[in-house]
């Protein structure tokens, strides 16, 4: 299977402070990876350092064979990354923002095709001709995701995606997750929600002040720490490393 | 703690951020500047003018009688009275010799006003004098150099017209104590020369316009230009602050993030954001020019015919349709220069409401040379001015009104110049930070911010380093921003400081209204007064203002402290009377008469008697003084 990211030794620095210190992971293509760690702890640097949006101090970040610092634009083609509490342009509508974000990728047939996969994802029914600032949070997050997902990327980043979001939005945008996985397109994603990754993900990357503590699927994980639940791992690996410092 | 003061502090800490206080600090900074500007505007229109006088030979006027007059010396008399020592007067009235072109004669000798007399001007005079019939009465001719500068530019010719009013009065009561009774002669006693409109020449531009005083000309040309620098600011604002605003609100709603992530180019964004608002900034500015056009016609109309109506196009300054395309440029690079400073501005805001105070210094980037254009002009200012005023970019469309009036092309290239290198910096600046982390991250995670913080021992210890707290302090960089805060006070304290000072030091009060106005001001009416009249009456005039005075035979003058803050005294030849002013104390001037030394005569008042020296006119300046020499 082919390789769609490999983070290797990645360093991130705020000025004398290092927010990442050398993460080295690989995500095969059509895996859905999921990053745990608590507030803070760098998942969201390493994701932006993804989206070709922060530059890596050190290290190297490699999506489906192109280097993130060196080649962004190619990146940038493969690649949709949604941001957490991520909004729209307010003055449009559902579709018009659609619209937008499909001219980036397409023209003609094929963009009013894109846009129509795009509104098929979102399901907002008539909701998308009303604008966005209309919209409450679990709509303008199926929109979001529609928009993610609408151009085919073949890899999608996604941080917190259901992150304040109701059961039936959470577990609609879960399936929308799998489907797309399902087809071929790679998901790295972050959460709170350690029942959430457990249940979506091949594998997960356990962050913890920077650094990559744990690596695995979640099944091996539980058996490894003889726990029930990936939440039970997350708080023995965090507990157990606060108990060593 | 009661409910309504919690809520008062809540609402007053949101409020008054450093941010809001730094803006209010800077705008009273700017108006204490531009007070400081606007009082040194006043104080150059008003000072004596510099001018310079032709053919002073033919000014001696000697009647049957022995008695003289000179042109030369009743000028000389009022820079004397006004306090000029002797020696220097020569600088303020210059004797000027007629070699050739009057206009190249006034920019060798570096006048901008010379007042000319007839030839055999003097003669002319004692002929009418003596019954000649037939004579007429000579011309004193007035002529101007017109130079562009600010809303006060044109006062210091008005001041040489009305030296030359004077100087016929003056004439006028020299004649009239010798004279004849002859009726005849009243009408030329009264005006024993011509002068006014139609003898005054004003060179524009190379042009020369007669009967065309130079405040008609400037009246003219602020009316048609003023309304340019005051839209150019509000577009500038205005577009800068759509643009920083839809940075902010991009970052607020993460918008931003997203696009910056889509296969776009980083030049193509920056771009893009810049061309849509220059659209509005054009748009802005169209409907401004139109709505103002209509504002300022009106409001100029019922003046125009006071003014009297000044075609520029008569002049030879109005604007071409080539002026207008080079104006129009200057305009749009004005406008795209306002732009990159935006996106720079904005790449550090870090939301919708940190974006509206980070437009501040670009208002006042604005506003400055919108002020000094107004006020000075760009001709008119001195050399940090003009070097402030050329550096914001967004002045050059303002100084191009007038300098291509006066086609002054060089300037409005040199601004052109100027502005292209500036937005391609700016531009290139920009794109650099949209590839930076600071977009995303803001200045709080920049190195510079960091080691600051280090430095000042702001960084909480035992702070983890990746806490929430981590990432950005906001009691730190509240802070920082005190101390921001904090320099601007003082900055702003000196800058009143010295804006104050300025109306002190050796500045010269003249209480009575000589010839010469300079300030009337403080000491006038409560500090003391002063009387005419004759030696030995007790028939005494008040004198409150006014520049001549008839003086019946040997006059005195009684000088009567009203509310002296002790006894008045001697110091030399003058009387000091003390006053809540530190060193105040007046002197009197008595140009053109001998004067015995002053006698004290009780703690509130004090006599000078003088003789008048053969004129039966006198100007006469009482002067407050607060410097001691």
């Amino acid at each position: 299977m082919t390789d769609a990211l490999v983070l290797d030794d990645v360093h991130k620095s705020y000025g004398n402070r290092e927010a990442v210190h050398g993460i080295s992971l690989t995500v095969k293509e059509g895996e859905i990876f999921g990053l745990i760690g608590h507030n803070g702890a760098g998942k969201t640097t390493t994701l932006r350092m993804i989206s070709t949006l922060l530059r890596i101090t050190s290290g190297s970040i490699q999506v489906y064979g192109y280097d993130v610092a060196k080649e962004p634009d190619k990146v940038r083609e493969l690649i949709s990354y949604l941001p957490e509490d991520a909004g729209a342009y307010k003055d449009l509508t559902g579709r018009r923002y659609l619209e937008f974000i499909a001219n980036f990728f397409a023209t003609g047939a094929e963009k009013d095709a894109m846009v129509q996969k795009g509104i098929e994802i979102a399901d907002l029914g008539d909701r998308i001709d009303s604008k966005v600032d209309t919209y409450s949070k679990g709509m303008m997050r199926r929109l979001l995701i529609a928009r993610a997902i609408m151009p085919s990327p073949r890899l999608a980043i996604m941080d917190e995606v259901t992150s304040g979001l109701d059961v039936i939005n959470a577990f609609e945008i879960r399936e929308i997750i799998r489907s797309i996985a399902a087809s071929g397109v790679t998901v790295v994603m972050s959460s709170h929600n350690m029942f959430e990754v457990e249940m979506l993900c091949d594998r997960v990357g356990l962050i913890d002040h920077g650094n990559l503590v744990l690596l695995g699927n979640p099944e091996d994980l539980k058996a490894q720490y003889g726990a029930k639940s990936l939440e039970e791992v997350f708080v023995k690996v965090i507990k157990g490393a606060e108990g060593s410092q | 703690m009661t409910h309504l003061t919690n809520i008062v502090k809540k609402e007053l800490r949101e409020l008054l951020t450093p941010g809001s206080i730094a803006s209010v600090l800077v705008m009273v900074m700017l108006f204490a500047g531009l007070g400081g500007l606007i009082g040194g505007e006043v104080d150059k229109a008003k000072a004596l003018p510099v001018f310079g006088i032709a053919n002073w030979e033919d000014g001696d006027v000697t009647l049957e009688d022995g008695s003289e007059w000179d042109a030369y010396t009743y000028f000389y008399n009022v820079y004397l009275g006004a306090n000029v020592p002797a020696e220097e007067i020569g600088n303020y009235v210059k004797k000027v010799e007629l070699t050739g072109d009057i206009h190249d004669v006034m920019t060798e000798n570096g006048i901008s006003a010379l007042v000319v007399l007839e030839e055999g001007f003097g003669e002319m005079i004692e002929s009418r004098m003596s019954g000649a019939v037939g004579i007429d009465r000579p011309v004193v001719y007035e002529y101007y150099l017109y130079e562009p500068t600010g809303m006060f530019g044109s006062v210091s010719s008005t001041t040489v017209s009305s030296l030359v009013a004077l100087l016929s009065d003056n004439l006028s009561a020299f004649l009239i104590k010798s004279s004849i009774e002859d009726k005849s002669q009243y009408s030329f006693l009264a005006h024993p020369f011509y002068y006014g409109d139609k003898y005054l020449n004003t060179v524009v531009n190379g042009k020369e316009c007669s009967g065309v005083t130079p405040q008609a000309i400037a009246s003219a040309v602020s009316s048609s230009t003023m309304m340019i620098p005051i839209i150019i600011m509000i577009i500038i604002m205005m577009v800068g602050s759509i643009v920083i605003s839809s940075m902010g609100s991009e970052k607020e709603n993460k918008t931003l993030e997203t696009l910056l992530t889509l296969p776009i180019r980083r030049t193509s964004i920056v771009t893009g954001k810049i061309i849509a608002a220059a659209i509005v900034g054009l748009v802005y500015g169209a409907a401004y020019m139109v709505g103002m056009s209509f504002y300022m016609t009106n409001m100029m109309n019922p003046l125009s015919s006071v003014a009297g109506d000044v075609s520029l196009a008569d002049l030879g300054i109005a604007l071409t349709l080539t002026d207008y395309a080079i104006l129009m440029l200057s305009m749009f690079l004005a406008i795209v220069c306002a732009l990159g400073i935006c996106m720079i501005l904005g790449a550090f805001a870090k939301n919708y409401k940190s974006a509206q105070t980070m437009t501040m210094p670009l208002s006042i980037m604005a506003m400055l040379p919108m002020f000094v254009i107004m006020f000075s002009g760009w001709y008119g200012s001195g050399m940090i001015i003009k070097g402030v005023t050329f550096a914001i970019p967004f002045s050059h469309p303002m100084i191009a009104v007038q300098s291509l009036m006066f086609g002054d092309y060089t300037l409005v290239f040199a601004g052109i110049a100027y502005m292209v290198v500036f937005a391609a910096v700016a531009i290139l600046i920009t794109v650099r930070l949209y590839g930076s982390d600071i977009l995303i991250t803001g200045l709080g995670q920049s190195k510079a911010v960091q080691k600051f913080r280090k430095g000042r021992c702001l960084e909480p210890r035992g702070e983890h380093l990746s806490s929430p707290r981590a990432v950005f302090y906001p009691d730190s960089m509240n802070k920082m921003l005190i101390v921001i805060v904090a320099a601007v006070v003082v900055v702003a304290a000196a800058g009143a400081a010295v804006v104050l000072l300025k109306d002190d030091g050796k500045q010269v009060r003249d209480v009575t209204n000589g010839v010469q106005l300079v300030a009337q001001q403080n000491m006038s009416d409560n500090l003391f007064s002063l009387y005419l009249g004759q030696d030995g009456s007790s028939d005494m005039t008040l004198i409150d203002a006014g520049g001549t005075f008839d003086i019946p035979g040997n006059p005195v003058i009684v000088l009567v402290a009203k509310n002296p803050s002790g006894d008045i005294s001697l110091k030399g030849s003058k009387i000091v009377i003390p006053s809540t002013f530190e060193n105040d104390y007046v002197s009197i001037v008595l140009p053109n008469t001998s004067a015995d030394a002053p006698v004290i005569q009780d703690s509130k008042t004090a006599v000078i008697k003088f003789t008048p020296n053969g004129s039966a006119a006198v100007n006469m300046g009482v002067f407050v003084t607060n410097y001691d020499s």
